[in-house]
């Protein structure tokens, strides 16, 4: 498991966030002017110079910045200076014309002319590959599913889409490649909890634990799925009241859209965040870091664009309604991804659970190599009869063992006194017994003193084996009771397998566009 | 407004909508395999045990498998088919070995050859119809016919 520093993390993030304090802080004062600008022009609140002086001002301390100049000709537009306005404009084409094509359509439509907003997009579209499509996509989908742009541009939007999954998804290669980030998606957005608490005496007494354990958390997969695909389809949509406060939020969203050459600092700044969240233990940081960032790379296809809005909607910030569009145009592949999925799940259940003795048994080299194989924990008679004998084997084992300790030769030496003693004993009751009687007597008592003495030397073993047993019995039938559980708690879990593509059947594109703003009711097709 | 982003694609079956030009690579295979399996197919595995006796022709069984393959190149093709056997109670699966050509009925109590072992415990989930074993993945067929996949 790599080691993530928790203390360092936080150190770490506290000095990206001052480099992008430093570096990029003056973009965020005038992304904050924008939509302040609007709102200001809106109310007629401040004067047209003052307007002037800031956007200015921002075009002077924000070099090469696309934002500037765009707020130059915003305000000159509406202070009705169209020559400062379409010189400005050239600029800010000339620093980014994909997005201040977008800046524009938006404030077009924010003041409902139809046919500048149509231009602009059409113009903001030829920029646009769908092989490689920047960030502000994103917003442009959000304005769309939630019904801010014109209606003709949403339909020809919603035909070019199609166009483009169909050809996406007639490519193998790129289908493939596509198949296999949606498992890590999926698989990635599961937390895993440890299972040692629910099945103790597996735990402590079976051979293939970690197997055991390793379905046993997999297979939450579903049920957790299953609830995040249920709570994104039931995200509260809550559009605006009024379509210029739609706007404002797309343009927001548009001009606090990272630059390009901020995203490796973004990037950093979320994989710190990564490490603090999971308080640095996790042993998926990796994955997760390397899963999200993709979504600080420059560009993206525009499969891969859908599939980060399905799965990070926080990350991207996107709304409730582009992630439920996001999830209809790709629910085919959602779908046979998480069959793929469970399918995987299920393979990688063990066929049989091996037991072995517990710890302590071993500890005292009793049941050393005794191994039981149980499929669904039923064969609990088999089972004990197999603890019994191999009780008994070991047992017999230990004692001959002690005898023949006692035999050896530095034993002896070492008890000679006594050894002695007893000859000399033995041979005087011998000796004396069949001088009275007859030797036969005489061997009796000597036989029945060596039985006593044997009697009372195994004894212990004898009275150990009884508590040994009944204690390896509960731990067994315990063992063979977690495996029955665990048996069924994976039929359980893998049961709600259904529940993904079963919230997903009911899933169409058509439906999941929003028409708010609309002032006739609208009839998809 | 529209752009073709990506050139070259084929012409497609207008009834089916499936890309009908031969597999010319690894990728192609797969997806060609991971087309919904036919109603006739799944009927063909779920008629085995209505027609159980030992006269039973397996060749015929098997030519109307291969011919939901014949596409395919011969030795990417599958080595058996694992499913769920309603026969009797003491049986659990049936096989179909393509190599051996024989349809056998496994018993619980029986042991299954290595290829097929790993499947014996899938095919038995309710949720497929039967699993395909191939030389380096298992095919799960569910009732509906839709195909999932994992490797080995």
């Amino acid at each position: 498991m790599p080691d993530f520093d928790l203390q360092l993390a936080e150190i770490r993030l506290v000095r990206l966030k001052q480099e992008l304090e430093q570096k990029y802080g003056h973009y965020d004062q005038l992304r904050r002017t924008a939509t302040g600008i609007l709102q200001a022009v809106d109310l007629s609140l401040v004067r047209s110079n003052i307007i002037k002086s800031v956007t200015e001002e921002m075009m002077v301390v924000t070099p090469k910045y696309w934002l500037a100049p765009a707020l130059v000709a915003l305000t000159g537009w509406v202070s009705d200076q169209r020559e400062l306005a379409q010189r400005a404009l050239e600029e800010a084409m000339r620093r980014n014309p994909k997005k201040t094509s977008l800046f524009f359509a938006l404030v077009s439509r924010r003041y409902n002319r139809q046919e500048a907003c149509r231009q602009w997009f059409a113009h903001y579209f030829q920029e646009v590959n769908p092989m490689k499509m920047d960030r502000d996509m994103v917003m442009v989908i959000d304005g769309i599913t939630n019904g801010v742009l014109p209606l003709s541009i949403c339909n020809s939007f919603m035909n070019q889409s199609e166009q483009w999954i169909e050809e996406f998804t007639s490519k193998v290669d790129l289908l493939t490649e596509e198949r296999d980030k949606w498992r890590d998606a999926l698989f990635q957005r599961v937390n895993y909890p440890s299972m040692e608490e629910n099945y103790p005496y597996l735990v402590e007494n079976s051979a293939n634990w970690k197997e055991v354990e390793y379905s046993a958390q997999i297979v939450q997969y579903h049920e957790e799925i299953g609830n995040y695909m249920k709570q994104a389809l039931n995200r509260d949509l809550s559009p605006s009241s009024r379509v210029e406060e739609a706007v404002d939020d797309l343009l927001e969203k548009l001009v606090f859209q990272y630059e390009e050459d901020e995203l490796p600092l973004r990037r950093e700044e979320r994989s710190m965040q990564i490490i603090i969240e999971a308080g640095g233990e996790d042993d998926e940081i990796e994955q997760k870091i390397k899963a999200e960032s993709e979504l600080f790379a420059p560009t993206q296809n525009y499969l891969e664009l859908l599939r980060n809005m399905a799965m990070y909607p926080e990350t991207l910030n996107v709304s409730a309604a582009s992630q439920r569009y996001a999830l209809a145009v790709l629910k085919d592949v959602v779908v046979e991804t998480h069959n793929d999925l469970a399918l995987s799940i299920r393979n990688q259940v063990p066929i049989d659970i091996q037991l072995i003795s517990p710890k302590k048994i071993r500890e005292l080299h009793l049941m050393d190599d005794w191994t039981f194989f149980t499929q669904d924990g039923n064969n609990e008679k088999l089972c004990e009869e197999s603890i019994r004998e191999a009780l008994k084997k070991s047992n017999k084992r230990k004692i001959k063992e002690m005898w023949k300790a006692r035999f050896s030769k530095s034993y002896l030496k070492h008890k000679k006194a006594k050894l002695i003693l007893a000859a000399v004993l033995s041979f005087g009751v011998f000796s004396y017994l069949s001088f009275l009687y007859s030797p036969i007597i005489g061997v009796l008592p000597l036989l029945a003193g060596a039985y006593f003495y044997k009697w009372r030397k195994e004894k212990p073993f004898r009275d150990q084996l009884k508590e040994i047993e009944q204690y390896v019995q509960t731990q067994m039938q315990a063992t063979l009771a977690d495996v029955v559980d665990y048996r069924s708690a994976f039929e359980e879990a893998d049961q709600k397998a259904e529940r993904l593509p079963e919230l997903l059947k009911t899933l169409h594109v058509k439906e999941a566009l929003q028409r708010n703003y609309d002032k006739t009711r609208v009839i998809m097709r | 407004m529209r752009r073709p982003i990506i050139p070259g694609l084929k012409e497609r079956d207008q009834e089916t909508n499936l890309v009908t030009r031969p597999i010319t690579s690894k990728l192609e295979l797969a997806e060609r395999l991971r087309r919904k399996r036919t109603k006739e197919y799944l009927e063909l595995l779920a008629d085995l045990d209505m027609h159980s006796e030992v006269s039973m022709n397996v060749d015929s069984v098997i030519i109307s498998i291969e011919k939901h393959f014949m596409d395919v190149p011969k030795k990417e093709q599958l080595i058996g088919i694992l499913a769920k056997c309603y026969l009797d109670d003491c049986y659990d699966v049936h096989l179909i070995d393509r190599d051996k050509t024989i349809l056998q009925h496994i018993k619980k109590s029986d042991s299954l050859p290595k290829e097929f072992a790993k499947a014996r415990r899938l095919a038995l989930h309710p949720s497929y119809a039967c699993i395909e074993v191939y030389p380096d993945c298992l095919r799960a067929i569910a009732i509906n016919g839709e195909v999932s996949v994992v490797k080995e």
